[in-house]
């Protein structure tokens, strides 16, 4: 720009001839008028008019400019030089031609400089520039009081463009007597900032130029200053107070997360999203939010197993408060196993993930609890169709602690009387889960919490049989700071999950069966600030299993069962790691981590050998050896890196790339489609080697309308060796030999997940689109499936398309919309038929050949909050849902059976027409 | 885990009872796979080996698949002795009765009229023990049918049923007269219809295993249900046990053929597989060939359960097709020289009278009392 006025004035000057511009006329014409309120447009137009001045300038530059000025016989410089006071605008007056040249930051030179048309003596000082610009003093230090004004820091041209200065004040408020502690002052481009101090000093080390300040802090109000740095300086800021007595202060931080942070591949969701979303039975239903979540598959409606990424059930962690939670599902999966009311956020990490996560391929699902309320008693609850819940919360130990119990139990069987099934009016199904969170801070550096959690499961089948499953866990963490930049945490948990099963429907076959897992384990995550730029984590962690994969039990003296007990399971899984995160510049940072786990299966075990090279079977027996107590019967291990960088191309949007490996040595045995409650979990051994999967991911991200709407596309390939599939017909339960039903698979999955997320205002919610593919092959030596190519996996639903809204008419008033489409899944079809002993057959297609038809489904709810009155005994609210609007019978599952003798398809829709419910929420 | 898998299924049953619901469904399956070889029978050990040779058909063809005619058949064992099939009706093809040998593997071979060869997996002759009680009992709605065995031999852990089905009934209304075409005569019924007897092949697979047991032996074991309200069970009902014990090869085809027949597709049920069997192609390894040929003696006992028998009410009702048949009381004779409509007995006008369905039994079985009734 200023190159260009540079050539205006020379075409001028040579133009202008040999009229040499003077400093100060005589005839100086002098201006009046009550130039108030108007643009500087209208202000150059009628000083214009006034005057024989006429004024060059920029219409973009000054267009945002409003003169707010009352003169009377003023001259132009006087006028021009309190015109512009408050802005970084220059101007240059050529009175040789009167000409006024209106200029950004530095002002225009009128004239020639001497040394361009003489040579300069040696040793002489080049001459002052000749421009009447107004010389603004460098007095005592300003105070920002002004958001409209530029201040200006430092001597002008103190330090060179480029450069950088240190700027030094104290934030005050209440007519600059209180000093702010811990407001934030920081300058967005690029992003530095402290927070001020007890005394409300703050300084900052910043380039020269212009910049917005910006002040934000609890009891201020957020504000910012222009600031015009030259060099190094004081600015003392006052700001104003912010007292708000009826509008509750909300803090939100990382609204620029999806561009600034490390993380890609990662979703969070806070209980207020999650309890916006219509669900089926009116509960709010942590699993099935997720699940709408881009990348995320439900296996069916009704169950809560996920796919993340074409990753199988098995290969989620889910961890409530850092301790493994196996079967995260209630009533066979219409319900979530985690009340709504003792949760506080949940973070779903896809791809690079952390270092300190590790044990499954796909993702990371961390759940964690609310903490109760520090400062008084309260209760919550809710009272639906099918469940009710209640939590008491309060303070402990005088506000330095603070508990939170809550608990939920289902009276379902009413509905199953309701079925017009004899054996299932005598059925009864029931669940509850309970939860305990004790937080206490011993000191500021010190706080340790306590989590405790069991959900338990009951159904009863007719008068004979009688299915109970149950999960346990609990954790205790403690919290340490060893100083500013060096803090970690020491956590212990142990899991626990087992299912039971009794028939006694023939007296002679009665028995029971039962399956346990459990898993302690401890782990320490440390954290230090090495310096700005770099930020270590390393830690330890170290786990036993024990498992029980099957102990069958006659029941009754005339039971002929023989007892089954399937060894025990017993190993233990390790890890080391490190990562450090490193701010190459404030745009540009990368974390390289790596996590190496070890993994040793332990004794007491009997193991079968077999003959190599062909496929395991009982008959390929070759001997067993026994292995003692302890003793180490197989071992894995293996680096898992994790590395990541992102690259801000602007303030508000970034690219991300990220590479990680993990391993899992846990593997589920399910040979069904649906997380059912038999699924059983086997332990890597010297056959079940362990799942490896690598995933590549790229995405870009970017924040619209100041963060409050987030947007990204990411797209990943992933390869995954080693995971389990099953021989035709195998037997997953029971079976003392199980490693001859199962094959070892290959799998790939790559997609690309655009997400288009408004967090806040008055409409919010989420639009997503994802194309992802998950394939598996099965071509081993011996076993083989689809003649051994690539075949789509279970799991493969290429299109989905997910819309999440909710929108607040009022504070009472609040309706949500959830729409959710995608491709049906992979199917298995009959091709032809044939007759063996007198009855029809069916010959099926290559595995997974055909998909089921789409799924689409729209659900809608409004959310009534009771009065807002403070003297009241509770404050209620009330959901009412529909779920399902269109009442689309999206197949749950499509079967073909022989009826007659003739095969007949069936599509089996669970929730095939709208359903109503209605909610009464509570809170003491 | 089979009540774990109804305990699953009634959990959808509940569902379905909210808001759910089955509907037809039809998928679009493209063109039509290649014809398939489908062989279907066993190597009996002690009678004649009865083997049924088809091609697999479309799942939208209405007519049956078609018989492979004109194959070479023989049954072979380890030591090379042969024994060759005939064809009898187009597509079955029947051996001498014969007792063959224990303690020798046997296979099937077949050459086809285009002269693809074909062989079964060499299997041994399992010797299957015999039926040592069949009983039935009536709990709850149902009647159970439960057979016990044992093999001191400790040789059959894996047993394997099947069924003929044979009950009496009669149908809805008793007919004196009956129309004689070629004289244009309505007379005294000659032909009885009122009392037949229907014969039924469930086609479900029905078997187990002892191996899980501590001795080779099965007690009670239910084999079969029948609902209380059964026409089966109105007069007089009889079922053929037929048992055979089998190799963990056969047992776990049959396995897989039952969960692919019968259960395949829900949820909660697993993946259908590509089932073929133990036959293949001299060859052409490639080529599946369904059914699987496995050779053992079969067992069979019979059981009858008399109306008396029951503890039912004299008004108990009984679930059959006529419960909705009615008759005319009073009609000219004419009427029933129809086809459709059969005379009763004499009324004021000529006749009373109902349909076919109604009073001629033998539309659902044959009024030929059976040898052994």
């Amino acid at each position: 720009m200023p190159r260009f006025y540079f050539v205006v004035f020379l075409a001028a000057g040579l133009l202008a001839g040999s009229a040499l511009p003077t400093l100060a006329q005589q005839n100086n014409p002098t201006i009046s008028g009550d130039f108030r309120g108007i643009r500087f447009e209208e202000f150059a137009r009628r000083v214009e008019a006034q005057t024989p001045y006429r004024f060059y300038f920029k219409t973009a530059t000054l267009d945002t400019v409003t003169v707010h000025v009352q003169v009377d016989n003023l001259r132009l410089l006087a006028l021009l030089s309190q015109v512009f006071s408050h802005t970084s605008l220059q101007f240059a007056i050529d009175e040789a031609t009167n000409r006024v040249f209106v200029t950004p930051e530095r002002p225009l030179q009128t004239q020639v400089p001497k040394g361009v048309f003489q040579t300069l003596p040696p040793g002489a000082a080049p001459a002052p520039d000749l421009a009447i610009a107004p010389v603004r003093p460098s007095g005592p230090p300003a105070t920002g009081t002004s958001e409209f004004r530029v201040y200006e820091i430092g001597p002008r041209q103190a330090t060179p463009a480029g450069g950088r200065a240190t700027l030094t004040g104290t934030v005050r408020t209440g007519g600059a007597t209180a000093p702010v502690l811990g407001a934030a002052v920081f300058i967005d481009s690029p992003n530095i900032g402290t927070a001020t101090d007890k005394l409300g000093n703050y300084s900052l080390t910043i380039p020269v130029g212009r910049h917005n300040l910006n002040i934000r802090g609890l009891g201020i109000r957020s504000t910012r200053r222009q600031l015009w740095v030259h060099g190094d300086g004081r600015l003392d800021l006052e700001v104003l107070a912010d007292v708000t007595s009826l509008t509750e202060v909300v803090v939100q931080g990382q609204k620029d997360r999806n561009v600034r942070s490390m993380q890609m591949g990662v979703q969070k969701l806070d209980i207020k999203q999650i309890k916006q979303i219509p669900t089926v039975f009116g509960e709010s239903d942590l699993l099935r939010v997720v699940t709408a979540l881009p990348g995320v598959k439900t296996i069916g409606e009704g169950s809560t197993g996920f796919s993340v990424r074409g990753g199988g059930t098995d290969q989620n962690l889910v961890l409530f408060n850092g301790a493994t939670i196996y079967n995260p599902a209630h009533l066979f999966g219409f319900f979530s196993a985690f009340n709504p009311d003792m949760v506080q956020s949940v973070e779903l990490y896809k791809s690079a993930i952390p270092a300190r996560y590790g044990g499954r391929l796909a993702s990371v699902l961390d759940i964690v609890g609310r903490e109760g309320s520090r400062k008084k008693f309260g209760a919550s609850g809710g009272i639906g169709l099918l469940t009710s819940r209640l939590a008491l919360e309060g303070p402990l130990a005088k506000g330095k602690g603070s508990f939170l119990v809550s608990g939920r139990t289902s009276y379902s069987d009413w509905l199953l009387k309701k079925v017009p099934s004899p054996t299932l009016k005598n059925s009864a199904a029931s669940f509850y889960d309970l939860s305990a969170y004790l937080t206490y801070d011993f000191n500021p550096h010190n706080s340790l919490s306590a989590t405790g959690y069991l959900s338990h499961d009951r159904f009863r089948l007719a008068s004979d049989t009688v299915y109970e499953y149950r999960n346990a866990a609990a954790s205790l963490k403690w919290k340490h700071d060893f100083n500013d930049k060096f803090y970690g945490t020491l956590l212990g948990t142990t899991s626990h999950y087992d299912f039971n099963l009794a028939t006694t429907r023939n007296e002679f076959s009665a028995s029971t069966f039962a399956y346990s897992l459990n898993q302690s384990s401890v782990q320490a995550d440390l954290s230090y600030l090495v310096h700005p730029k770099h930020t270590l984590d390393f830690g330890a962690s170290s786990l036993l299993y024990n498992t029980a994969p099957g102990d069958q039990l006659p029941a009754g003296d005339k039971s002929l069962l023989l007892p089954t007990n399937i060894q025990h399971e017993r190993a233990l899984e390790s890890a080391v790691y490190a990562s450090e995160r490193f701010d190459v510049s404030p745009r540009f940072s990368v974390q390289a981590g790596l996590r190496y786990s070890f993994y040793q299966a332990l004794g007491p075990r009997t193991v079968s050998e077999y003959i190599p090279g062909i496929s395991r079977s009982v008959s390929t027996i070759t001997g067993t050896t026994t292995y003692g107590q302890n003793q180490v019967f197989a071992h894995y291990n293996g680096p898992e890196w994790r590395l990541s960088g992102k690259f801000e191309l602007t303030d508000n949007s970034s690219v991300k790339v990220s590479y990680n490996r993990m391993r899992q040595y846990i593997h589920q045995l399910s040979n069904t489609t649906v997380v059912s409650p038999t699924d059983t979990w086997k332990l890597s051994d010297g056959y079940i080697r362990p799942q490896v999967g690598d995933q590549v991911s790229l995405g870009y991200y970017r924040n619209f309308k100041r963060n409050t709407i987030e947007f990204s596309v990411e797209t990943y390939y992933k390869k995954i060796h080693d995971f389990l599939d099953y021989k035709s017909g195998a037997v997953l339960l029971l079976n003392p030999r199980l490693e001859t039903d199962l094959v070892n698979a290959e799998g790939k999955a790559y997609g690309v997940e655009v997400l288009l997320r408004k967090n806040t205002g008055k409409i919010n919610g989420w639009l997503s689109y994802t194309y992802a593919r998950s394939l598996v092959q099965v071509s081993t030596a011996t076993d083989v499936v689809n003649g051994g190519a690539w075949y789509a996996s279970n799991y493969d639903k290429p299109h989905d398309v997910t819309l999440v809204g909710n929108y607040r008419f009022s504070q009472r008033f609040s309706a949500s919309l959830n729409m959710n489409y995608s491709t049906g899944r992979p199917i298995t079809l009959p091709l032809a038929k044939y007759y063996i002993d007198n009855a029809l057959r069916v010959y099926y297609s290559d595995r997974n050949a055909y998909r089921v038809p789409d799924y689409y489904r729209m659900d809608f709810a409004l959310n009534i909050e009771g009065s807002h009155k403070i003297h009241k005994l509770a404050h209620s609210s009330w959901t009412i849902s529909i779920y399902n609007v269109t009442g689309r019978r999206n197949p749950y599952s499509v079967y073909f059976q022989t009826v007659n003798g003739q095969l007949k398809g069936y599509k089996l829709s669970i929730f095939g027409e709208p359903i109503p419910t209605v909610t009464y929420n509570f809170r003491f | 885990m089979m009540r774990f898998k109804i305990l699953l299924i009634s959990i959808l049953y509940l569902t379905l009872a909210l808001a759910g619901c089955v509907e037809p469904y039809v998928p679009a399956v493209l063109d039509a796979p290649a014809s398939f070889l489908v062989v279907d029978g066993f190597i009996n050990g002690n009678g004649r080996t009865r083997i049924k040779l088809a091609r697999t058909a479309n799942l939208s063809a209405t007519t049956p698949p078609p018989a492979e005619k004109g194959a070479k058949l023989f049954v072979v064992d380890n030591t090379g002795a042969r024994y060759n099939l005939s064809e009898q009706t187009a597509g079955s093809y029947q051996s001498d009765s014969l007792t063959l040998p224990p303690g020798r593997q046997y296979q099937l071979r077949i050459t086809t009229t285009g002269g693809a060869a074909y062989a079964s997996a060499l299997v041994p002759l399992k010797v299957t023990p015999p039926i040592d009680k069949l009983a039935w009992q009536l709990t709850g709605n149902q009647v159970n049918i439960k057979v016990s065995a044992h093999d001191d031999a400790q040789q059959a852990r894996f047993y394997r049923w099947s069924f003929v089905e044979t009950w009496e009934f009669t149908a809805a209304y008793r007919s004196y007269f009956e129309y004689f075409p070629k004289t244009d005569d309505l007379s005294f019924r000659v032909t009885p219809i009122y009392t037949c007897w229907r014969t039924e092949q469930p086609s479900a697979i029905k078997q187990t295993r002892t191996a899980q047991l501590s001795q080779n032996v099965l007690t009670d074991f239910p084999i079969l249900t029948i609902p209380n309200r059964a026409e089966r069970l109105k007069i007089r009902y009889s079922v053929l046990v037929s048992q055979v014990g089998q190799t963990a090869e056969e047992f776990a085809y049959y396995e897989l053929l039952r969960k692919n027949t019968e259960s395949v597709g829900t949820a909660n049920d697993p993946l259908p597989t590509q089932l073929t069997g133990n036959v293949h192609r001299i060859d052409v390894a490639q080529e599946p060939v369904l059914g699987f040929v496995g050779a053992h003696t079969t067992q069979h006992q019979r059981l009858f359960i008399d109306r008396k028998e029951l503890p039912f009410p004299n008004n108990w009702v009984f679930e059959t097709p006529y419960q909705t048949c009615t008759f005319t009381e009073d009609a000219p004779g004419e009427l029933y020289t129809n086809i459709g409509n059969v005379p009763l007995d004499r009324s004021p006008m000529g006749f009373s009278g109902s349909s076919r369905e109604c009073v001629d039994c033998r539309l659902r079985g044959t009024n030929m009392k059976p040898s052994f009734w």
